[in-house]
């Protein structure tokens, strides 16, 4: 190992990183080379200062602070909110009643009279769009809480 | 209980929603999340906004943490984007006035104590002079005591970067505690 070689591995051996066969020959070129041991040995005392520096102090209003800005469950998305689960179901029931009506299945107003059925094609379509939307409302209010976490 | 578990316990009751626990554990970390802010930043007020957020957000993700990383490892990482994302809104990193820290001591000697009192001041001001990412890597090293892994998992950069900023920041910072101190190099 010559000088150039020494000096590229110099702060790998500071930190103990080298591996057993470099760091050999990187002390054994040590041992014959004054001027790279005095290299070493000022960067070994430069790094002790620096290992003893201590970290900056935070300023004493930081934890007063943090703790009073956290967010309560008033502040945020409330999780247990009975308000969603209602709406959604309200608006479910609505979209079956108004299905059933349209397709003829129940009898309408006062008159007694039975609404026959529409168009078969718009029955099926408008079935299929309630469903869609009930089965997105509920994934998105299982994944919500996860999602809240995740982004926020 | 175990140092590990008796943080475990606390991590856990802070993500059922203990503001006591999770109070604890501001306590534990607020040196280390400030450190590496200001180490991103620069600037002592902006750390201290960017810890304040870094908290608050843990506080709300508490419940995604699976324990899959160390908590503080995971704490670093949230500090870590926070601090990018306020560094990239404002790109004029300043060195303002950085109080002392808290004197570590060790010195019986008055004149050695304030020697090294000294060296330790012109240290820092070389320290606050490098450019962000050899800072990041020196003081997450040398100041907070990680490991070269920690680091890259932390900031997401490659081990190898890591090694070459940490190695060339402290070639830079070598260089200016020499000309700042006006002496000859050590």
């Amino acid at each position: 190992m010559n000088c150039s070689d020494a000096r590229q591995l110099t702060h790998s051996w500071l930190d103990h990183t080298l591996d057993d066969a470099d760091s050999v020959a990187f002390q054994a070129h040590l041992s014959r080379c004054p001027d790279c041991e005095a290299l070493v040995d000022g960067w070994t005392v430069f790094l002790h200062d620096l290992n003893a520096t201590s970290q900056w102090e935070e300023p004493e209003r930081l934890l007063p602070a943090v703790m009073a800005a956290l967010p309560t469950q008033d502040d945020g998305v409330d999780e247990d909110s009975w308000l969603e689960p209602s709406a959604l179901f309200g608006l479910f029931f609505l979209c079956v009643v108004g299905l059933l009506r349209a397709s003829g299945r129940v009898i309408g107003g006062l008159s007694g009279q039975i609404h026959r059925a529409y168009s078969p094609i718009w029955v099926t379509v408008s079935w299929v769009v309630v469903g869609l939307v009930f089965a997105s409302t509920v994934v998105y209010m299982l994944l919500r809480k996860r999602v809240h976490a995740k982004f926020l | 209980m175990s140092f590990a578990g008796a943080e475990t316990d606390l991590v856990r009751r802070a993500s059922e929603g203990s503001s006591e626990a999770f109070e604890e554990l501001v306590r534990k970390y607020q040196r280390y999340v400030f450190n590496l802010s200001l180490s991103v930043l620069g600037n002592r007020e902006e750390a201290f906004d960017a810890t304040q957020e870094t908290f608050i957000r843990a506080w709300r993700a508490l419940a995604d943490f699976r324990g899959d990383a160390r908590f503080s490892t995971w704490l670093y990482r949230i500090a870590y984007r926070v601090s990018l994302t306020a560094a990239t809104r404002r790109r004029d990193m300043s060195i303002d006035e950085l109080p002392e820290p808290a004197c570590i001591g060790g010195e019986s000697d008055p004149e050695e104590a304030a020697e090294r009192a000294a060296d330790r001041s012109t240290l820092r001001r070389a320290l606050m002079g490098l450019s962000p990412p050899y800072r990041t890597a020196i003081v997450l090293y040398h100041l907070e005591g990680l490991s070269y892994e920690e680091i890259a998992s932390i900031t997401g950069i490659p081990i190898g970067t890591v090694r070459t900023h940490l190695h060339r920041g402290r070639e830079i910072l070598k260089r200016e505690v020499e000309k700042l101190a006006g002496g000859e190099p050590r």
